[in-house]
């Protein structure tokens, strides 16, 4: 029953959206403007990694935040007390994740290559990157989605969004671009393997406690 | 002066003048770069470990409201997390000025310092989000739900981001350590009845801030029902 | 008498590993001096600093105490208000 509501939920977010690709090509959008902002930024001056790094790790983020905040914030209050009435709470939670894995799983690994294009390949462990970028995308999709949903009940959602989601976050992205800078054989690659485990257990975690989180917060509908 | 109520509140002062005594007086493990600062764990260190406390005192209530949906439990996870910002305030102070003198600078680019930072704003974020909702229900439910989540997420990493990388903090990255063969009884002796006296005292807090909190809903109440 | 026993004891215990580290051309850091504020203490100062502590801490507890009782008079004047309303 749960799978079954899942699907119908997940490809009907899909479908929408593919539908009118305002959300999707609004972020695409923004992403281009970000990665080409901070070309003229630092115009022909060569990037050094450690800095082309942190910047897609950031502009990434903020992509991010904007591509969740659609998921609970811009729905309307009759939108929301209707799926209130049809799905239940795990149903609702778990397909807005899984949709928004793949929304930003698409982002990020079409972001990767603008940024590679415009600011230059400082990348020698291209795979691991791409794992990174990847596990990056999964960790904020499952971080901000709860945020989001949290956010939606406050007045100033946007706002709050982004007060509420980018403490809870600086962990993850700290991890994120500590396992980037490896890649980039920055930094030794012995503990490498210890940061993408605890990524992993920081998702479950995430993942665990939005889900059972969530039926509390459905229920102030 | 009803003993019975009150004997936990004068167990704290009374421990707490125990450990500004004989935290000045007693013998200290002699140790490079701490020197003599290596007092401040009975009070610095203490004050982080009642915070802490303080705060899962906050999740559990934000807990048992989201449970029972009792408005009381609202108003004691919210102020619980109140007292323990407070000491987690102090606890940045009196290790920035700790670190003025050990490592030459108020501030620097550690993990654990990171990390506490984190959590204040993971915190105050909380404050801001109860400030932005109306509704009293929807306001005590999504900010409980947000303080677990946050908890959960967040928290557990101050204790690991720090194992994992070098930092400055004794005990990690080559500095003379607290770890357990370092923290000898005669330490020992002191910082745990500090850690309890900083948390009695920190409950006695709360407990004045819930009461007084309960008082003005009474009288909103009485307010309303003229 | 104690405290006197503990420092002539901890002091010798360094003079005497000096001076076997001197002798034996091994320097560990545990013969080294480590800087502590032994003569601030001799001088009775510290004393001065207890004492500012206790102080200020008691100031704060008799803050908190009255505070206490404030609140204890508001519950007792609700709870005869509330009485009053009922009856």
């Amino acid at each position: 029953m749960l799978l079954k509501e899942l699907y119908i939920l997940i490809k009907k977010e899909i479908l929408l959206e593919w539908r009118q690709r305002y959300a999707l090509s609004g972020i695409v959008l923004y992403l281009v403007c970000s990665v080409f902002l901070v070309y003229m930024a630092f115009g022909s001056a060569n990037i050094n990694a450690e800095t082309w790094v942190t910047l897609f790790w950031i502009v990434m983020l903020f992509t991010a935040v904007n591509a969740v905040a659609k998921s609970f914030i811009q729905e309307s209050r009759g939108l929301r007390l209707y799926h209130y009435t049809i799905a239940s709470p795990y149903a609702i939670i778990l397909s807005r994740m899984i949709y928004n894995v793949f929304l930003l799983a698409v982002l990020v690994l079409a972001g990767l290559p603008v940024f590679l294009i415009v600011l230059g390949n400082p990348v020698e462990n291209l795979p691991l990157f791409i794992f990174a970028a990847a596990m990056g995308a999964i960790s904020f999709a499952t971080g901000f989605t709860m945020i989001s949903g949290i956010a939606s009940y406050a007045s100033n959602a946007g706002t709050m969004m982004v007060i509420l989601g980018f403490p809870v976050i600086i962990p993850v992205l700290l991890l994120l671009i500590k396992i980037s800078k490896a890649a980039i054989e920055l930094s030794s690659s012995g503990q490498t393997n210890d940061f993408i485990w605890t990524l992993v257990a920081i998702n479950m975690i995430t993942v665990t406690t939005s889900v059972l989180l969530f039926p509390y917060l459905w229920r102030a509908n | 002066m009803n003993w019975k109520k009150h004997w936990w509140k004068i167990l704290g002062v009374l421990l707490i003048y125990f450990v500004l005594v004989a935290g000045f007086l007693a013998d200290v493990p002699r140790l490079f770069i701490l020197n003599e600062t290596i007092r401040n764990l009975f009070f610095h260190v203490a004050i982080w470990f009642a915070m802490f406390v303080l705060l899962i005192v906050s999740v559990v209530y934000a807990i048992k409201y989201l449970g029972k949906g009792n408005p009381l439990d609202d108003i004691k996870s919210s102020e619980f997390a109140n007292v323990g910002i407070f000491f987690g305030l102090l606890g940045i102070l009196t290790g920035s000025v700790w670190a003025k003198f050990t490592w030459g600078d108020w501030w620097v680019n550690d993990p654990k310092l990171n990390a506490t930072s984190i959590s204040m704003l993971i915190y105050l974020a909380y404050f801001i989000l109860r400030a932005s909702i109306e509704n009293p229900q929807a306001k005590g439910r999504i900010s409980a739900v947000y303080n677990i989540f946050a908890f959960a997420a967040a928290i557990p990493l101050i204790f690991i981001l720090p194992r994992l990388t070098d930092s400055l903090h004794p005990g990690n990255g080559g500095n003379p350590g607290f770890n357990n063969y370092d923290l000898d009884n005669s330490l020992r002796r002191i910082f745990y009845p500090s850690i309890l006296g900083y948390t009695l005292l920190g409950i006695w807090f709360a407990g004045i801030r819930i009461r007084l909190q309960k008082l003005k809903e009474k009288l909103n109440d009485l307010e309303l029902n003229k | 008498m104690k405290k006197l026993l503990h420092y002539t004891s901890i002091l010798l215990t360094l003079l005497l590993t000096s001076i076997t580290g001197l002798l034996a051309q091994v320097t560990t850091e545990s013969t080294q001096h480590v800087e502590m504020a032994d003569t601030f203490r001799s001088e009775g100062k510290i004393y001065v600093v207890v004492l500012v502590a206790v102080v200020l801490f008691s100031g704060f507890t008799l803050f908190m105490v009255l505070t206490e009782r404030k609140i204890a008079r508001l519950e007792k004047t609700f709870k005869d208000l509330k009485g009053n309303a009922d009856k």
